[in-house]
């Protein structure tokens, strides 16, 4: 049988070296430089004022996230942000549509339940307007949230119970949101300070004996193991029963 | 070299004729009136804004994934059959070969952009803002068809050469926002890996045409389309394409066929 005879590879021809016209490659670089021209030469890009509407129902949202409603969820966020904080823009945070901000933020929430994103929006950014009334609404919204999920969401409530007290002033609102977090965050993640935080806030009520009573059950029900906090708790106990001696002498 | 490149051009439309895209695009036109109409048909007020905010971005969208995959499939098939060799062989130069092909894609895009502008006009858009829209089409499908023939002349397979130009496509038409959320105030400015990616970004937008500008649904419902949008989609869709036929052209005479 003869032997099929390939031709060795260095007999191939030789590749011949290209040659590109001189026109073309001058066009490809005159479109270049047109093209950065272009880019340099146009008005920078600024997002537009708009107002923000009210978001779609849920099902439309579902239904557009093609089963992925977490990635949908993060988008949103991401476009929500970059609504209120673009720069070129003056965007006063005081003019924003806080309704309708919440109204999206809870769509988010809804496509996606573990994600803390829209919480930390909201009790970051929206909660830092200095309106009162928008205060106030997120605090109520994330307020609302907590107890969905309170041993994921205590954070955001106890950033709200901290707007209260400083920046409302509203110490029995900043009680009511530390009492949540102490009744209903009891997972083994949440820290005592958290489930402590109504200490603080009483005392500034002047409701020193309610504070006392409290540390005093807290130290009592077991919950407090670390020794370093029991110290604590009990010099806390024993200021506070200095503080509140008086107080009872002159009421008995 | 004129009469070459219109033969060649009138053929390559004359495929797109008998490969039954005129069939398509009327089933796709077909598809475009009864979403918007029954989305229209839900809406309890501003259904005609609706209708034409539908039906524009299916429109836009569903003939840039029409016109993409013809002239993917369109040169791919000339690839496979050795057409590109046997007209190489013929006295036709390769820039000759290149805008034979290109007119006759564009050609075909003048098609689609009117039936479409014809479409969105049966909806009480104006008249003028319709004119604008449906230019403004037929330049972005010029865009695509144009980085569609770089695509493919360079990697010769159609799944690698649609997966460039379906990322080019979202590129150019995100890359503003992109850019807008990269920089927003509230990410740390001073971290390193950041400023490196916005300047990236930044790079980028430089050479991606910013195709957010370019057939906008907001013109049709709004009426805001105005000179200055007209200008954009000129200034823009023409040196954009000036940019990739030189691209094509210098990666067309650098190969060996």
């Amino acid at each position: 049988m003869p032997k099929m005879a390939f031709p060795p590879r260095h007999s191939r021809p030789t590749q011949t070296p290209f040659r590109v016209p001189l026109k073309v490659v001058l066009f490809l670089l005159l479109s270049l430089c047109l093209q950065a021209l272009w880019h340099a030469h146009h008005p920078p890009t600024q997002a537009q004022v708009e107002d923000l509407s009210a978001p779609p129902s849920l099902a439309v949202l579902q239904l557009a996230s093609i089963g992925e409603p977490e990635v949908l969820s993060r988008i949103l966020m991401l476009w929500l942000q970059a609504m209120y904080h673009q720069s070129g823009v003056s965007l006063s945070f005081k003019d924003l549509n806080i309704d309708h901000v919440l109204m999206w933020l809870d769509r988010m929430l809804s496509l996606d339940a573990k994600g803390q994103y829209p919480l930390l929006a909201a009790a970051r950014f929206f909660a830092n307007v200095p309106v009162e009334k928008n205060q106030r609404l997120v605090g109520a919204f994330i307020y609302e949230q907590f107890f969905k999920d309170p041993n994921q969401r205590w954070p955001w409530l106890a950033h709200m119970a901290i707007t209260a007290k400083h920046r409302l002033n509203d110490l029995p609102l900043a009680r009511k949101y530390a009492v949540a977090i102490a009744k209903y965050a009891t997972g083994p993640h949440v820290p005592s300070w958290a489930k402590q935080l109504e200490i603080p806030i009483l005392e500034d009520m002047g409701e020193l004996e309610s504070a006392r009573l409290l540390i005093g059950g807290l130290i009592q029900s077991g919950q407090i193991t670390d020794s370093h906090e029991l110290v604590f708790l009990n010099s806390r106990l024993q200021e506070l029963e200095k503080k509140a001696a008086p107080l009872i002498t002159l009421s008995k | 070299m004129i009469q070459k490149i219109a033969t060649i051009a009138v053929f390559t439309a004359l495929e797109g004729v008998r490969n039954r895209l005129i069939w398509v695009l009327g089933a796709t036109l077909l598809s475009g009136i009864v979403l918007s109409s029954f989305s229209g048909s839900m809406a309890v007020t501003e259904t005609p804004q609706i209708q034409l905010g539908v039906l524009s971005s299916f429109l836009r969208l569903s003939t840039v994934l029409l016109m993409t995959l013809f002239v993917l499939n369109s040169q791919a098939r000339e690839y496979e059959d050795k057409g590109l060799e046997l007209l190489l062989a013929l006295p036709v130069p390769r820039s000759g070969y290149y805008f034979g092909k290109l007119f006759g894609f564009a050609l075909l895009a003048v098609l689609v952009a009117l039936c479409c502008s014809l479409t969105v006009a049966l909806f009480q858009a104006p008249l003028t803002q319709t004119s604008l829209w449906g230019l403004s089409l037929f330049y972005e499908l010029m865009l695509v068809i144009a980085f569609c023939m770089f695509a493919f002349i360079a990697f010769h397979q159609v799944p690698v050469a649609f997966m460039l130009v379906m990322a080019f496509y979202v590129l150019a038409r995100s890359i503003t926002t992109i850019q807008l959320i990269g920089h927003s105030p509230i990410m740390p400015s001073r971290d390193i890996s950041l400023r490196f990616i916005n300047q990236l970004i930044d790079f980028i937008a430089y050479l991606v045409p910013s195709l957010d500008q370019f057939t906008r649904a907001h013109w049709l419902i709004y009426g805001s389309g105005d000179g200055q949008a007209l200008a954009t989609v000129l200034g823009q869709g023409s040196i954009y394409l000036l940019l990739i036929c030189s691209a094509s052209l210098f990666d067309l005479y650098r190969k060996k066929i």
